[in-house]
């Protein structure tokens, strides 16, 4: 008997290992093996290369340059989406009545629903710099000398770029995070209140502690999204000017399919995932999730 | 007692998954009575030739009904990254779009793109419809590959009323050309409208000054991706020259978009733009008169100043195709002169077809210039189309840089001097 269910719980899962195997775990070690070879889409022809591909990774700046704009795009992930997005998400919860907090959830959440081509394309005309509505908004309320070609002056071309990114994850982490409050007990509070905890105690002391695995999931989920992001800087900016706001995934798509560099391409595919799974397991770890 | 219920719907489940993993790895298309079917892969989705290309394999699968065309298009940049692809894979359209030079050298070097030297043998008639300047950026190490659609020029548009108030004439020389441009500036207009937040209308600029300023054999040896090193002075001179031009430019260039600022020239907001003979489709709003000259001659430049810069797209048959007579049969007829004077007529592009131009409706100025095509001493390639990809990306990213004032010319030929020197060493 014991060996049937076995065999039988096999049986259930093989159609995931199946799915996995081919379209996750399959690509994952092909592209490995892919970085090791100088190839073009277009010919079968490989010629392997070695390290070469991934000694190029060190000395490209273009590499320093996606790499610093990752970072920055995973530092102000962490503050507007995993802390901004929790003090919102406690806002919501404790201090304002049910029916706006319904409401104003509703309103953070509508930009998590838009596809992300929509909204790029929607944000280059507000970025947009004849005329643009952000750069019109500045003229009327008297900071027209803060008027620029957002997306094409180098020096806040990255920032509007995250910026967009931001206003669309927010209410989305902010979901998350109102999910995992209302599942907090409503005596922790009043127990805190009657020992004379402020709200900001409350917060501190109830509030994160009780959310912290939420916390881990939206630091999980904006960490990764912000070494993997794509569609952003591809369609606002398509990686310029020059190169300027090159993030990896936008490096390693030119790389691939205009500069046919297929072997170098997938030694950048190589690299963000690496980065990737060292953050979340370093995150996995110091989080120790599941066994508080 | 339930294991044979429960047996029963795992092997379901498992097969329900299953079939269309099946359906995937078989992909094979039922074979329909006696009619062929081909791919044709083009960048057009976009009107007028949209709708020009759907009405024309209309018109082609009306005449032969054994043969039916399956078209697929996509813009541009998507298609040069998708082309890429699918011309290599058992899935490659019988007959797609290309560019000549380095876009059709890849192809080629890929081992995708059919010989046309036999066919056109055969049918010497097809041969002789073509400009043989139109021809030649098809042919790869004297083997023809391609056949040209539209003919396609650069030149400087210019408003001949703000020219007349003025009293200024077409600059021919460098000297000229900054005399005119500093006294439109000076009666308050912008001279030039330029666009350069896509990368391509840069590489225009670029590819002629470099023509302009370098030795011919300099300019050539470095289109050859095994020698290139792009070290001679003159490139530096080039985007110099370029730099010395951003003066007379809109602001904010590397924000504005070609086609905004094609209709800002259109709108009137600044007399002069580089563009290409076929956007004259574009100017039924122009409201002043405009004419047409060549990018001026630089002083102490080496190259020959009458040269045209622009290059010839057309259409290539895949090497795997299972079709190939049907597919030849197509590009036959897509590329005749009735259908070459039909493509003038209705898209305002210059088909490279002899006498198409001539004996279609087109505006003079559109026959003017494809006369000056097929009249110029020689033509240079597109900046883009020239070099190694890795080349263009280095030369255009750095170059738009420098139009925001965040690079140097010297800087500029740095990067490009990089890429050159991996592309030598894998090739």
């Amino acid at each position: 008997m014991f060996a049937r269910t076995r065999i039988f719980n096999v049986l259930y899962v093989v159609p995931a290992l199946v799915l996995l195997g081919l379209f996750v775990y399959y690509p994952l070690v092909a592209n490995v093996g892919f970085s090791f070879f100088r190839f073009s889409a277009g010919s079968g022809a490989m010629e392997f290369v070695g390290f070469d591909n991934f000694a190029r990774l060190f000395s490209d700046p273009i590499i320093a340059t996606a790499l610093g704009n990752n970072t920055l795009f995973a530092v102000v992930s962490i503050a507007f989406q995993v802390i901004g997005g929790l003090i919102v998400a406690a806002w919501l919860t404790h201090l304002v009545g049910p029916r706006l907090g319904a409401f104003l959830r509703s309103v953070y959440f509508m930009p998590a629903v838009i596809s992300m081509t929509v909204i790029a394309l929607l944000f280059t005309f507000v970025f947009d710099a004849r005329g643009g509505l952000l750069n019109a908004f500045l003229e009327l309320v008297g900071l027209g000398a803060f008027q620029t070609a957002w997306l094409a002056n180098v020096d806040t071309a990255m920032g509007a770029v995250i910026s967009v990114s931001q206003w669309q994850s927010v209410g989305y982490i902010c979901m998350l995070y109102v999910v995992a409050l209302q599942q907090i007990p409503v005596e922790l509070y009043e127990a805190a209140s009657i020992d004379g905890a402020g709200r900001i105690r409350q917060f501190w002391h109830i509030t994160v502690p009780q959310a912290k695995e939420m916390i881990f999931v939206a630091m999980i989920l904006t960490v990764s999204g912000a070494f993997t992001v794509f569609n952003e800087p591809y369609i606002l900016t398509r990686g310029g000017p020059g190169n300027t706001t090159q993030v990896l995934a936008t490096y390693m798509y030119n790389q691939g399919f205009f500069q046919n560099q297929m072997g170098y391409a997938s030694a950048i595919a190589t690299l963000i995932f690496v980065i990737t799974l060292i953050l979340s397991v370093i995150q996995l770890v110091s989080f120790r999730t599941g066994k508080d | 007692m339930r294991s044979p219920l429960r047996t029963a719907a795992a092997v379901v489940a498992v097969a329900a998954l299953a079939i269309p993993l099946a359906a995937c790895a078989g992909g094979s298309d039922p074979e329909s009575g006696d009619i062929v079917e081909i791919d044709f892969f083009h960048r057009w989705p976009n009107e007028p030739k949209n709708t020009y290309f759907s009405d024309l394999v209309e018109e082609f699968e009306t005449e032969n009904p054994d043969i039916k065309v399956n078209v697929e298009s996509v813009l541009n940049d998507a298609y040069k990254d998708k082309v890429k692809v699918v011309a290599g894979s058992d899935n490659a359209p019988d007959v797609m779009f290309s560019w000549s030079g380095s876009f059709i050298d890849e192809l080629v070097a890929g081992g995708n793109v059919m010989n046309l030297d036999e066919w056109l043998t055969d049918n010497p008639d097809i041969q002789e419809r073509y400009f043989e300047s139109q021809l030649k950026p098809f042919q790869i190490e004297g083997a023809q590959y391609g056949l040209p659609l539209g003919m396609h020029a650069k030149v400087f548009f210019y408003n001949k009323d703000v020219f007349d108030e003025l009293g200024l004439e077409a600059p021919t020389t460098w000297d000229e050309f900054i005399d005119v441009l500093d006294t439109v500036q000076k009666a308050g207009h912008t001279p030039i409208e330029f666009g350069a937040q896509e990368q391509w209308p840069i590489a225009h600029y670029i590819g002629t000054l470099n023509q302009r300023m370098l030795e011919p054999d300099v300019f050539a040896g470095d289109q050859i991706a095994a020698d290139g090193e792009f070290t001679d002075a003159g490139y530096v001179k080039a985007l110099e020259r370029l730099d010395e031009l951003t003066a007379y430019m809109n602001p904010d260039l590397t924000a504005v978009g070609h086609e905004v600022a094609r209709n800002a020239w259109i709108a009137g907001e600044a007399p002069i733009m580089y563009m290409q003979g076929s956007e004259v489709g574009y100017f039924a709003d122009v409201a002043f008169e405009y004419g047409t000259f060549n990018f001026p001659a630089i002083d102490g430049g080496k190259g020959d100043p009458l040269q045209l810069t622009g290059a010839p797209e057309g259409f290539v048959v895949a090497a795997n195709t299972k079709h190939p007579e049907e597919s030849l049969r197509f590009l036959e007829f897509m590329l005749n002169k009735a259908n070459g004077i039909a493509y003038t007529e209705q898209t305002g592009e210059l088909s490279a077809v002899i006498g198409a131009v001539e004996e279609s409706d087109a505006p003079q100025i559109s026959k003017d210039i494809a006369d000056q095509i097929v009249n110029a001493s020689a033509m240079t390639p597109w900046l883009d189309n020239a070099y190694n990809a890795q080349i263009v990306q280095a030369f255009l990213a750095e170059t738009q840089l420098m139009l925001s004032g965040q690079q140097t010319p010297e800087g500029v030929m740095t990067a490009v001097q990089e890429a050159a020197a991996r592309v030598r060493d894998a090739s």
